[in-house]
């Protein structure tokens, strides 16, 4: 058919409306080799492909050599994409997920999950009840399914990559409902599954996980539902032959269109989110009702309808075609008679083409309305399959340009884009009729991995290139299918994938690597792993694959401790301890870590370590450590006898050693102390415990342990000073004063007696300052301002007067200082 | 700060309902600082809670914990979970724990929890936290111990955050062009941000002309030598008196008291209240680096000025009065401000002008230009012998052993009996853990000497004058932060490659690298010259790991404000670090702490009867 001479020859009015139906491909299987009457058919959304096989609920003759059904896939122009036995059981349903993937239920509840080449991706089942109740039905939608049981029971996966079945309220059936549906969770109120149940009694049940709501309806029982694109209305065919129209929230009625049928459609879909689609059994048209009116379209084949957004999808033994509402854009070009700017300026360039003077004329009489009806024909080209109608439209568009001064070249250039992307996808080689409404709606980026899931990788990397996305996904998806593929040596391979991927950024090795250990290739996932730039995506890869030494190396590279961790405990877990204290051994950033574990963690696995290494000084204090945790003073001293056996090991720790016999000597005297005194001296130092008792008095006792632990005299004569202050003992300090020349001066004396507020105390033992300026500081501190100066006199240094005045703050010192000052100057 | 502020917001949002909070208390801090207690009122949080071992008794139904992903806390929460399970099981309530780890999740953690038996008990979230802005040129992390765990337990998880942060500043300013850095735990960051880089691939890369010129990473172990010394500025001596957590010190009721106005009550004597230093104190910013001994009399000039501007308005035109007024709030604010930091000072007053302070600063001046260091020897011992806190010994030490190149074998040994026997044998671990650093040693001669490095870098400079300083070494009244100094020297001409420098880089600890990153294409950097613009100078991240104190910053802050003295460039410096710190702080984490069980004995009054006043 030449489109160009005749855009509106396959148009037909409903009402105010064209709806158009076009045929996009002639199948390119071969003739009776899918019969659609025959078979259970369900094909994916935006053009997505067709899965057959034979029906098992209708009675069919077996024909030769196909005892065992098959189960194949095609593209949406006929192109055979894989085809295998099914030999897995009892088929209840089929249905297409967003990303095509073929869903399988079987009678028994298990679920089966094929690509478009019949790779089984994913198996799992139902669940136990599912399995005794045995599966009625199932409907999927775009990221899960539902299955009704014979016992009436709904169950749901929502997310098919983890499935975790969980059921539905019970409904509470008596009767088999007389048809089901279940509505995306995407256009649900609660973003919740939810299932409409038709019911004998002839109203509609609404099925969620928290519970059941009744709709309160009385025009059914509905045999046949279908929900439109969005999800927002509800057709239901009632066994009256009745075609209700409802919005999902079930407000209202939107209307109901009497079909007079008394047998209820094998299939019903959605053209578009306006109307409604039956193919009623035995008779060979379709009917479609909009608003309250319809048209037939006659058929030549059995088909197999599949609802689009903005249309619907025949397939049929021998075509494939697409029905859908003329688009605003294209209504308004090539409607007969119309006088839209836009069919003016399509009419104007023809005119120009053929060179005549009513060119000029059509352009000047649209003027104002140029730009839009430069828009209307760019959006128009958008809606066509055809290429010479494209290619005419977009030269109108091009043409109308010329007169706007001002025009942004953007949406022409944009469309241009798209129709190159859109025909090669269109191409029936590749057989995904995308419209460009569709096309928006699926994005480029889901149609790229479409595409790659079909394994036209060059051609999803070329519509990468061109539309400048990202293709780092695609060139993994490519990468992963080769290792997969290919037969070729590990070596060579690993160097193909990486020569294509080195320009390509952000590509995943890891992913691929572990494609390539799936695919028992162990060697060559490694190999390419070490080409993974992420380290957190690389070590735990590697942990899996069993490469735990090269984990832990490649986490240690990484200076990501919690990845080291990783690693490390991976290797603890499956390694004999020696083995895994081996390979730490010559880490030392992992061994710091194991170790930094172990003193939080293990702390027997530490002192095994510390034992392995041959470091007993360690392993001695983490029992010195340990000790402090005892409560026992026997079992700490236990502890505390292993660590000076393990410090007495080498010599360098000899000065460890000493302390920590003469700590276990101290507490053993300690513990005499306490029997002796009824006073606690445990845990206190060797000074405090001197101190102490000093205090009470038993300096005998005090002088002893002095000697035993060689504490200098220094120290000593502190500790006595100190607790001669404490207890008040003037006489005491005055006695110790004199008991030798003291080896630490005299100033803790006077300290001492200044703590206890005793100037006249102290008075004793300022002249015993050896340094004049702290003794003249200390006869101020007392008051004694007379003495002070003296000090400086006798010294002959008046500069000991001129640092005592920063010191004080009292005046009449401070007029003392002065005057002897004064006379010093004099002097 | 707004957008740090949306986080744990919607942190606690994401959690329905009532709920417990429960923080680490490393945590609770810096959250302080980004969402006020009302805030998180307002989000539901019922209670707050710190994260201690033991019972967690609370009426909430949810429970959040928030924390850092460390080992204990783990133990710790599956520990609140076991009892709450055993006791709640009997009422039937079942609570709800959510665990947001900062600022990541981890593997080692999931396990723990996992081995406890409590894994599935929880779900698991985490909060980005990282750098967190203290004032408009100081972010920390607010690790507290990675010093600790860097150098001396070998866990390098904070330099992995300290990496990441980093890659999150180059995402928002830019590439930095230059990395330099001193220190083993700088070339492993500034390796990892290189690597991080890789790892992000040419497609995330950021395209923004470059804001920061250079970072400058430092490891806090290239220079311990400034943590030990006595801070004294005002906000460090404040730090070493009060001890700054978060920005905020605790003081005494009385210190604020004026606060409230006249008719809020008497505060209680004895109770304590918090009290924010930043630079939205406008005082507290013009002083807060200044040198202590200035802070007097200039908070009796601005005194006096206020005093003026009060008595001013007797005898005012009406429009004068008016102006008066306009001033009148910001004066009064400032009058408060005021009469809190003239308590502060006169409590720290008290403090300075006793011998003690003065013999203590005598000594490390003494150390730090090499004069007399027996006299030092002596003072060290008589502070054990008067029993003074064990850290004031320790930092003592550590500046001795510095600067003389080590201790003499007998006098270590020596150091270490004296401080054993006099604060317990449980300080043995420390002293361990300090020889393991490094940081008290016997003396070895080998390479250049503290006195080579003193002179080169003129690490003590004579004759400051505090009033109007010219040189950093104001900071230390006399001595030049060594960490300061090599930022200096980095940033002129030839770095630290020039003349005799790379033979005293090799004297300190670790590598030292200077390096470029290559900008992404179709970013242009034009590198730094003298002629640069006057009013806009480069910007240089300095980022100190393992801490950093308040008098380094207060150097590299008079370096932005005074420019460089020697000819190179002026520049601005913006410092990063893990955790804000002070001699005691950090020495403080080296301590294993003892918590001895024994219970045998009599009770009596505890031990530490002997410590001084």
């Amino acid at each position: 058919m030449d489109y160009v001479s005749l855009p509106t020859a396959d148009w037909h009015q409903v009402v105010n409306r064209y709806y158009r139906k076009r045929e996009v491909y002639s199948m390119g299987w071969a003739p009776g080799e899918v019969d659609f009457s025959k078979l259970m058919a369900v094909a994916a959304p935006y053009g997505g492909p067709v899965a057959v096989t034979r029906d098992e609920k209708t009675i069919q003759a077996v024909t030769s050599g196909q005892l065992r059904p098959t189960l194949a896939m095609y593209s949406s122009s006929g192109t055979l994409l894989s085809s295998f036995i099914w030999d897995k059981g009892r088929l209840v349903g089929m249905g297409w997920t967003e990303n095509e993937r073929l869903i399988c239920v079987l009678e028994d509840g298990t679920v089966l999950i094929y690509s478009v080449f019949g790779e089984l991706i994913l198996q799992f089942s139902m669940g136990r009840d599912c399995k005794e109740q045995q599966v009625m039905d199932v409907q999927v939608w775009s990221t899960g399914l539902v299955v009704l049981t014979h016992a009436r029971q709904f169950y749901v996966v929502t997310d098919l990559e983890n499935p975790r079945p969980r059921p539905l309220a019970d409904p509470g059936l008596d009767e088999n409902p007389t048809s089901w549906i279940v509505i995306d969770p995407l256009y649900t109120p609660s973003n919740a599954v939810e299932v409409f149940v038709a019911t004998t009694s002839g109203t509609i049940l609404v099925v969620h996980q928290q519970g059941v709501n009744d709709c309160v309806l009385n025009q059914g029982p509905f045999t046949k539902m279908a929900v439109s694109p969005t999800g927002k209305f509800l057709a239901c065919f009632t066994s009256t032959g009745d075609l209700w129209v409802y919005p999902t929230d079930f407000r209202s009625e939107l209307y109901r269109f009497p079909t007079q049928s008394t047998l209820t459609p094998t299939q019903m879909a959605w053209c578009g989110s306006d109307s409604i689609v039956m193919l009623f059994p035995k008779t060979e048209y379709l009917l479609m009702v909009t608003n309250g009116d319809w048209v037939r379209f006659a058929l030549d084949d059995p088909v197999c309808i599949v609802g689009e957004v903005d249309g619907l999808r025949i397939l049929s033994n021998s075509t494939c075609e697409f029905l859908q509402r003329v688009p605003d854009a294209v209504e308004e070009i090539f409607a007969v008679g119309s006088t839209a700017p836009a069919a003016t300026l399509y009419d104007a360039a023809e005119h120009f083409e053929r060179k005549s003077s009513k060119a000029d004329e059509h352009i000047r009489s649209i003027k104002t309305e140029l730009p839009a009806a430069v828009s209307q024909c760019i959006a128009a080209a958008g809606h066509e399959f055809s290429y010479p109608l494209q290619r005419q439209l977009l030269k109108a568009a091009s043409f109308g340009k010329c007169f706007l001064e001002f025009h942004s070249p953007k949406e022409f250039v944009e469309m241009c884009k798209t129709l190159r992307v859109l025909n090669a996808v269109r191409h029936y080689e590749i057989g995904i009729p995308l419209t460009y409404e569709q096309y928006k709606q699926l994005t480029p980026q889901i149609l790229v991995d479409r595409l790659v899931n079909r394994h036209q990788h060059l051609l999803a990397w070329r519509i990468c290139d061109y539309l400048e996305l990202k293709a780092d996904k695609v060139m993994v998806h490519w990468a992963s299918t080769k290792v997969k593929q290919s037969d070729t040596d590990d070596r060579e391979i690993a160097q193909m994938i990486v020569q294509k991927l080195e320009k390509v950024s952000g590509v995943s090795y890891a992913e691929i690597a572990s494609a390539a250990y799936k695919f028992g290739r162990p060697k060559l996932a490694t190999m390419l792993l070490d080409y993974e730039p992420r380290a957190g995506d690389q070590v735990p890869l590697l942990i899996s694959m069993n490469e735990d030494e090269l984990a832990l190396s490649k986490a240690i590279e990484s200076g990501d401790t919690d990845l080291m961790y990783l690693a490390l405990l991976y290797l603890k877990r499956t390694h004999q301890q020696r083995d895994f204290l081996r390979i730490v051994h010559d880490k030392p950033v992992a061994m710091d870590l194991l170790i930094a574990y172990c003193r939080q963690q293990d702390t027997e696995l530490l002192k095994d370590l510390f034992y392995f290494f041959n470091q007993p000084e360690e392993t001695a204090a983490v029992a010195a450590l340990e000790s402090y945790q005892e409560r026992d003073l026997d079992s700490r001293l236990k502890r505390m006898h292993a660590a000076l056996k393990d410090y007495s090991e080498n010599k360098e720790f000899q000065f460890q050693a000493r302390q920590t016999e003469e700590q276990i000597k101290l507490l053993l005297l300690q513990r005499e102390l306490e029997a002796s005194y009824n006073e606690k001296y445990v845990d206190l130092s060797l000074s405090d415990t001197l101190y102490r008792l000093c205090i009470a008095g038993e300096s005998k006792r005090a002088a002893k342990l002095r000697t035993e632990f060689k504490v200098p005299d220094k120290r000593f004569w502190w500790i006595r000073i100190k607790s001669l202050s404490e207890t008040r003992d003037w006489d005491g300090i005055e006695k110790l004063s004199k008991e030798k020349k003291s080896p630490i001066g005299y100033e803790p004396f006077v300290e001492a007696c200044l703590d206890g507020r005793n100037t006249q105390e102290a008075m004793k033992y300022i002249p015993k300052i050896v340094a004049p300026d702290k003794r003249a500081e200390y006869y101020l501190m007392v008051g004694a301002v007379r003495e002070a100066v003296d000090v400086a006199l006798k010294e002959k240094d008046p500069d000991i007067i001129m640092r005592l005045r920063t010191k004080t703050t009292n005046r009449d010192h401070l007029a003392f200082l002065e005057s002897a000052l004064d006379q010093f100057q004099k002097r | 700060r707004e957008r740090s502020r949306q986080e744990p917001i919607s942190v606690l949002d994401s959690v329905r309902g009532r709920k417990a909070l429960v923080l680490d208390q490393g945590i609770a801090g810096p959250l302080g600082l980004i969402a006020e207690a009302s805030l998180l009122k307002e989000h539901g949080v019922e209670k707050m809670y710190h994260l201690l071992p033991g019972r967690l008794d609370t009426e909430c139904k949810s429970v959040v914990y928030l924390c850092r992903p460390k080992l204990k806390y783990m133990k710790y929460i599956s520990e609140h979970i076991h009892t709450h399970e055993s006791e709640g099981g009997r009422s039937g309530v079942k609570k709800d724990y959510y665990l947001f780890f900062v600022p990541r999740r981890t593997n080692i953690c999931e396990r723990v929890l996992e081995e406890e038996g409590v894994f599935g008990d929880i779900t698991f979230r985490y909060f980005d936290l990282d750098l967190i802005a203290f004032d408009d040129d100081v972010l920390s992390l607010e690790l507290e111990t990675s010093y600790r765990e860097c150098m001396l337990d070998g866990d390098k998880t904070s330099l992995f955050y300290a990496a990441r942060s980093i890659m999150k500043l180059q995402s928002l300013y830019g590439l930095i062009p230059n990395v330099k850095g001193k220190g083993t735990c700088a070339r492993l960051v500034a390796d990892m941000i290189m690597r991080m880089r890789r790892e992000l691939g040419p497609d995330e890369e950021p395209t923004m002309a470059p804001e920061i010129d250079t970072i400058i990473l430092i490891d806090r172990d290239v220079d311990m030598i400034t943590p030990v010394c006595t801070q004294l500025t005002y906000e460090g001596l404040v730090d070493e008196v009060y001890g700054v957590q978060n920005s905020y010190i605790e003081v005494d009721a009385e210190v604020v008291g004026a606060l409230g106005g006249k008719d809020a009550p008497k505060p209680v004597p004895g109770k304590k209240v918090k009290y924010a230093l930043n630079c939205s104190d406008k005082l507290y910013s013009e002083i807060r680096n200044l040198n202590f001994t200035v802070i007097g009399s200039l908070l009796n000039r601005k005194a006096k000025e206020i005093d003026e501007y009060y008595k001013s308005r007797h005898g005012m035109s009406v429009s004068a009065l008016r102006d008066f007024t306009k001033k009148l709030a910001t004066t009064q604010q400032e009058h408060a401000s005021l009469n809190i930091h003239t308590n502060i000072s006169e409590k720290i007053m008290r403090i300075t002008s006793d011998p003690a302070f003065h013999r203590r600063i005598e000594a490390e001046q003494c150390l730090l230009a090499g004069t007399n260091p027996e006299s030092s020897v002596d003072y060290i011992e008589e502070c054990i012998n008067k029993k003074d806190p064990l850290v004031k010994i320790l930092r003592l030490l550590i500046l001795l052993n510095a600067t003389s190149g080590g201790l003499k074998a007998k006098q270590l040994e020596f150091f270490k009996r004296e401080i054993i026997q006099t604060y317990g044998y449980e300080f043995i671990f420390t002293l361990n853990n300090m020889e393991k650093l490094g940081l008290i040693h016997s003396q070895q001669s080998k390479g250049p000497t503290f006195a080579a490095l003193r002179k080169a870098l003129r690490l003590v400079v004579e004759d400051i004058d505090e009033n109007n300083p010219n040189d950093i070494a104001y900071v230390y009244s006399g001595y030049a932060p060594l960490s300061v100094r090599l930022v200096q020297q980095a940033c002129r001409p030839g770095g630290w490659r020039q003349g005799g420098m790379e033979e005293l880089m090799r004297a300190l600890p670790g590598p030292s690298f200077e390096e470029t990153q290559v900008m992404p294409a179709g970013v242009s950097y034009t590198p730094v010259s003298a002629e640069s613009s006057v009013d806009h100078h480069p910007v240089t991240l300095v980022f100190y790991l393992g801490g950093v104190t308040f008098t380094e910053i207060a150097a590299l802050r008079f370096l932005s404000q005074h420019g460089s003295t020697d000819g190179s460039p002026a520049r601005d410096f913006i410092i990063a670090t893990t955790k804000l710190i002070n001699g005691d702080t950090v020495i403080d984490t080296l301590v294993d702490k003892v918590v001895p069980r024994s219970e045998s004995g009599p009770a009596g009054p505890a031990g530490g009867a002997l410590q001084g006043k």
